[in-house]
């Protein structure tokens, strides 16, 4: 029963790509947070419908693919990790903000420095997004098929196992997922305790 | 970040390269069946089968927008519908198992008396006893709604009181079942699967001798072009012959081996 790990960790980094330090723009706001609900199913018919031979990308035989999973879990992720990034940004105080603009420093570094800020915040939301990868299923289910050996996850193995009445093995997989999820936060937890001992704002 | 991203792309090209897409339903992956027929392909060909499973009615719908290579199904209706409206090539049986009903062994219906499947069905329908019924538009979910139709009686008019529809796989089903103590038409491989693993509390099935009880595998060709359309007939020859026919009728699910190959029988 092989999982699709590289895959789920992969995604809030891709997910990553979507972070904006637009803390103004109310109705990229509305949006973001509104797609905090997107169902993982609809997410999944989606990206089948998307990746399917007679659908638009199905030239590239990404369906039922790993690539596929990740995919749909990127859908899914980056609006929260943007969301939770704007919230955070917003923490920022005005005063560091302004420093950083008048400093002479190019747009993209300002960003940089700035977003550095409210990393406390941003990896929150990584995490979330982390989280709701990890334990997402009916999109993996959909898009990935559950095939044995190739798009089979924690997620959807735990469902299978489930219908197929086998809760022990389910239960196990549940374990195994959860251990997952608590290795990250360590790590993490670990990296923001090196990072506030070496150098606090 | 952009480097994992890429890899992954990579990754996926990589996986979907030379694997066949067999569209398969429920009842078989539930039995084991297919993985044995799967893995035996595998080791003896160089090409991988990537078995996406669902209901009939899911698994014909990918086959209608061209998502895999090969079908294996058992709706005969439903695949001579994709056949006529030119979405399948081929038609061929390969094998059968049969249908089975169960239900709770004090048996309120007298399923035990009854003669023929379509006598069991209507006794169900006047008993009134919980039936839980698959509801997913799968093989067995046409089979059952056959078996209605034969007593005469109007499935939309059934009470949801007494006929549930979970909408989900046969093992699923057979749960609901038993923890409702319900009457379920069940495809006899993943019945006794269930039931010798001991996942189906007090039900029971009922012998019913009856034709329309069989339940016929039938290989669909499909037409498009597809890169693995070498495999997907090599698999399609390879279903329908004599190493397959082998696994088929010996594969044995607790006391029974309840599944009989065609040889290869036209539809």
């Amino acid at each position: 029963m092989a999982t699709v790990l590289g895959a789920l960790i992969g995604i809030p980094l891709g997910a990553s790509v979507g972070l904006r330090a637009r803390p103004t723009a109310r109705l990229f706001r509305i949006v973001l947070y509104t797609l905090y609900a997107l169902p993982p199913v609809l997410a999944g018919l989606l990206g089948y419908l998307v990746l399917s031979r007679s659908g638009p990308l199905g030239g590239l035989d990404l369906l039922f693919t790993p690539t596929a999973i990740v995919l749909v879990e990127t859908l899914l992720t980056t609006p929260i990790i943007a969301g939770l990034t704007v919230a955070a940004l917003t923490e920022v105080p005005a005063t560091v903000r302004d420093a950083v603009n008048a400093s002479g420093a190019s747009p993209a570094r300002a960003t940089l420095t700035i977003v550095s800020e409210a990393r406390l915040g941003v990896t929150a939301g990584i995490l979330v997004a982390f989280g709701r990868a990890l334990a997402e299923v009916a999109g993996a289910l959909m898009v990935g098929g559950n095939i044995r050996h190739e798009t089979r996850t924690l997620g959807t193995s735990i469902l299978q196992s489930t219908n197929q009445g086998d809760f022990g093995l389910a239960m196990a997989l549940g374990g195994l997922l959860l251990g997952l999820a608590l290795f990250t936060v360590l790590v993490v937890v670990r990296i923001q305790r090196v990072d506030r001992g070496g150098g606090a704002p | 970040m952009r480097v994992t991203v890429a890899l992954l792309l990579l990754c996926g090209c990589l996986a979907s390269g030379d694997a066949v897409t067999l569209g398969a339903t429920t009842t078989l992956d539930d039995s084991g069946l297919l993985d044995a027929l799967v893995d035996s392909f595998e080791a003896q060909t160089q090409w991988r089968v990537s078995a996406v499973i669902g209901p009939t009615g899911e698994t014909l719908e990918r086959a209608h927008r061209g998502d895999v290579d090969l079908v294996l199904s058992h709706s005969p209706r439903r695949e001579q519908g994709l056949l006529d409206s030119g979405h399948a090539s081929e038609r061929v049986e390969i094998m059968f198992s049969r249908f089975v009903l169960v239900g709770p062994s004090s048996d309120p219906a007298g399923l035990s008396s009854a003669t023929n499947a379509t006598d069991a069905a209507q006794r169900i329908v006047d008993a009134r006893h919980p039936f839980v019924s698959r509801g997913d538009h799968s093989g067995t979910h046409d089979k059952e709604l056959e078996l209605w139709a034969l007593t005469g009686a109007d499935v939309a008019t059934f009470d949801s009181t007494w006929y549930k529809e979970t909408g989900t796989g046969q093992a699923a089903t057979l749960r609901v079942g038993a923890h409702l103590d319900a009457y379920v038409l069940a495809d006899e491989p993943t019945w006794i699967q269930m039931n010798t693993l001991g996942r189906t509390g007090d039900l029971q099935s009922f012998s019913l001798a009856d034709e329309t009880l069989r339940n016929p595998y039938a290989l669909l060709r499909l037409p498009q072009q597809s890169q693995h359309k070498a495999g997907a007939t090599q698999l399609f020859e390879w279903l329908q012959g004599p190493d397959a026919a082998t696994i088929i009728d010996d594969f044995r699910i607790g006391p029974s081996e309840p599944f009989t190959s065609a040889g290869g029988s036209v539809a």
